[in-house]
């Protein structure tokens, strides 16, 4: 049974998000970073990567695995590539730096390709791949986690369900990308849907004994998006990521290595917090621009790109279709209408959201 | 009714591949690697990307769509990067260039990132990125061609089925090898069925009035994985790839410039990353066969005995098919003594 929600505009949910975590004790800028992304998400409808992210963060923060304060460094670098040392840093402080530099490199020699080792949850992929596409760059980003997806063939977890996303500029269509992770859903999606109350349709996930389930509660690895592709893909990113500078993150928990619990801590788990089923969320991440300038004229490539959209959404519809949308254009919707209007929240995040700004005295935006 | 398969030594096979492509007046060196890079893929079992496509290729010769004798060029070069001009060269020819000088740049700044305009078919995508695997680094490639393939949403063609391939090295395994079109399938196994008189499942193609077909014959849209994600990824591998190198391939039968005649014209990334640079080789091929043991080792799914990590069917194959010969339907047959009539060449001993 879907609950009601309630709206709140984009900006006071912004200042408050940037306050709970400059009391978590992020610096100032680096806490808006954080707002802003996680924001992002919630005005584009990608609610799952949104502020209900919020008390899983804090717990985090609580039990030492999100860093406010990390010491981030370059640690290798050539003319086209870079890897950063996040120690721990939320992933949206990181990545952005990231790919900053990236952009940098391609505007120098073509491509900028960046790892990032060591960061946490960076929200909607789609922000990273879109800045570089706001600089007139192709933007490429993917993740790779700890187990939390059963490899195609498998019963149990055994690779992360690591998202893809690219992003490319356009001239009247704003910006195309996708972002899509390589499970059948991105796991936001299940968290959703236990903030909401409703069930999850079969064919999403699994429980921890590696059955079929449709309670979202229940739901603990996910399921490859087509089998073997979405499996395989998954696995060729912990490769290209995680392996790549020495930092694998399946192999110790498949080896039976990694499963750690989680450190402990005084203060009780956050509510709301949707404790992960892996003992240390930490991830991997390449990061990659390409810079169009380089390579032909930015203008016409705008153009072409409006084109190739234009005569996509000309194609005769499917059964069951009345537009051809193309990747991002749902989205780029709800943003607009999420901007003006405010933006709806269910229940179940307004709740946690009113515990975290008691737990730390903050006023929450109006009409919470 | 599936038809009977004979069995022909690689070595054979690929001389005999070799000898119809210099009679279609591709210089020796060039028909040697087209010949190598068919009979790979039958020696993965990825028949589709065989030596099937023979007399499509010979009929792309004639019509003009395949270049044995092209002037290919590298029209911009930056540390990292360069654009390749192919002028219809035959795929394997200019690919295998391509990949070779993007791993010259990878040695030397980490990464090298290719793009390659107007080449033919390439064959099996796999072959590109294991070029890359041999020389301890992750290797990279994609290619989109025009629309075969519905978008979500529609019902006609609309993107292509563009695949990816990936590959890393191994240390006791084989290098890992993931090949995959964006497509539920790919395009030749409809060739395949073809060739081998059998019907598709449902969920693969669209006829042309947009309904689901299980007659390969009558199929003229391929149908995305994952609806919108391989039809999203489809799409954007198109935008960092063609429309880099201002040569859609997409939007001119979209706008309906161009129509859509089969013609196999590619544009393709790609690229590799220097595992050196970055870790420890002999570490990282470790890492890569501790990963694949620890998959393997996962309970399994009801109905699979055996957990195959990426390309790990394709070595099974090859190991098989190297030593007991390849196996080819009678309708490749028919169509391999045609070709071996026309050009007067002795068949591989077999066929």
């Amino acid at each position: 049974m879907a609950q009601s929600e309630i709206k709140v505009t984009w900006e006071s949910l912004q200042a408050f998000t940037k306050e709970v975590f400059v009391q978590v004790g992020m610096s100032p800028e680096d806490a808006e970073t954080e707002a802003s992304v996680l924001i992002w998400a919630n005005l584009r409808g990608v609610d799952s990567h949104g502020v209900l992210r919020i008390p899983w963060y804090v717990g985090n923060v609580d039990k030492g695995i999100m860093n406010p304060k990390p010491n981030i460094k370059v640690i290798q670098e050539t003319p086209a590539t870079l890897v950063i040392e996040a120690d721990h840093a939320f992933g949206p402080v990181v990545t952005v730096f990231a790919m900053e530099r990236v952009m940098e490199k391609a505007r120098e020699v073509g491509i900028g390709w960046g790892f990032i080792c060591n960061h946490t949850h960076q929200g909607a992929m789609g922000y990273y791949s879109q800045m570089a596409a706001k600089q007139d760059m192709a933007g490429i980003v993917f993740v790779c986690s700890p187990p939390n997806m059963t490899p195609f063939g498998a019963r149990a977890a055994g690779t992360g369900n690591n998202p893809i996303t690219i992003a490319v500029p356009a001239k009247r269509y704003r910006v195309m990308f996708l972002d899509m992770a390589t499970s059948v859903v991105a796991r936001g999606k299940i968290w959703l849907a236990v903030d909401k109350g409703v069930p999850i349709p079969e064919g999403w996930a699994l429980d921890k004994d590696g059955n079929p389930t449709t309670d979202p509660s229940q739901a603990a690895i996910f399921l490859p998006t087509s089998g073997a592709k979405g499996s395989g893909l998954a696995i060729m990113f912990e490769c290209l990521g995680s392996v790549m500078t020495g930092n694998p993150l399946l192999e110790p928990v498949l080896l039976g290595k990694g499963t750690e619990p989680p450190p402990q801590t005084k203060k009780p788990e956050v509510k709301g917090s949707h404790p992960d089923h892996v003992a240390r969320p930490i991830q991997n991440s390449v990061v990659a621009a390409i810079d169009i300038g380089t390579f032909t004229d930015v203008e016409a490539y705008k153009e072409h790109i409006d084109n190739l959209i234009d005569g996509l959404k000309a194609l005769p519809k499917a059964e069951g279709f009345s537009e051809i949308l193309v990747p991002g254009e749902p989205e780029e919707r709800t943003f607009d209408d999420r901007f003006q209007n405010g933006i709806p929240l269910p229940e179940g995040t307004i709740r946690n959201l009113r515990s975290i700004a008691e737990r730390f005295g903050i006023e929450l935006p109006p009409g919470l | 009714m599936v038809q009977s398969e004979v069995r022909v030594a690689w070595g054979p096979l690929k001389e005999f591949t070799k000898e119809v492509f210099v009679r279609a007046g591709v210089p020796p060196k060039d028909a040697e690697t087209e010949a190598e890079v068919l009979v790979w893929a039958n020696l993965r079992g990825v028949d589709s990307h065989g030596v099937l496509q023979i007399p499509f290729y010979l009929q792309e010769v004639e019509g003009g769509y395949m270049n044995p004798k092209p002037n290919i060029q590298i029209l911009k070069e930056t540390p990292a990067t360069l654009v390749v001009e192919a002028e219809l060269a035959f795929g394997p020819v200019v690919t295998t260039f391509t990949m070779n000088r993007v791993m010259e740049k990878a040695k030397e700044v980490g990464i090298g990132w290719a793009f390659i305009r107007n080449t033919s078919h390439q064959g099996a995508m796999g072959y590109y990125p294991h070029m890359a695997a041999k020389e301890d680094m992750a290797g990279i490639a994609f290619v989109c061609t025009p629309p075969g393939m519905a978008p979500y949403g529609a019902r006609v063609a609309g993107v292509d089925n563009s695949p990816i391939a990936i590959a890393v090295p191994a240390k006791r395994h084989r290098p890992l090898i993931l090949d995959m079109a964006t497509s539920v399938v790919a395009g030749g196994k409809i060739k395949l069925a073809i060739d081998r008189g059998v019907s598709i499942p449902e969920g693969w193609a669209l006829d042309k009035d947009g309904k689901p077909t299980t007659d390969p014959r009558q199929v003229a849209a391929l149908l995305p994985f994952g609806g919108p994600k391989g039809s999203g990824l489809a799409l954007m591998l198109e935008c960092i790839s063609s429309l880099m190198v201002d040569n859609p391939l997409l939007e001119p039968v979209l706008l309906g410039i161009k129509k859509s005649e089969g013609h196999q014209i590619q544009n393709s990334v790609m690229a590799a990353i220097d595992i050196g640079t970055f870790t420890d080789v002999e570490s990282y091929k470790e890492h890569i066969d501790n990963l694949i043991d620890g998959l393997k080792a996962l309970p399994k799914a009801e109905g699979f005995n055996e957990i195959f990590v990426p390309g790990e069917p394709e070595w099974r194959n090859f190991d098989d098919r190297s030593r007991n010969g390849i196996p080819l339907p009678e309708g490749t047959v028919l169509k391999l003594r045609s070709v071996a009539e026309r050009f007067s060449i002795k068949l591989p001993p077999g066929l």
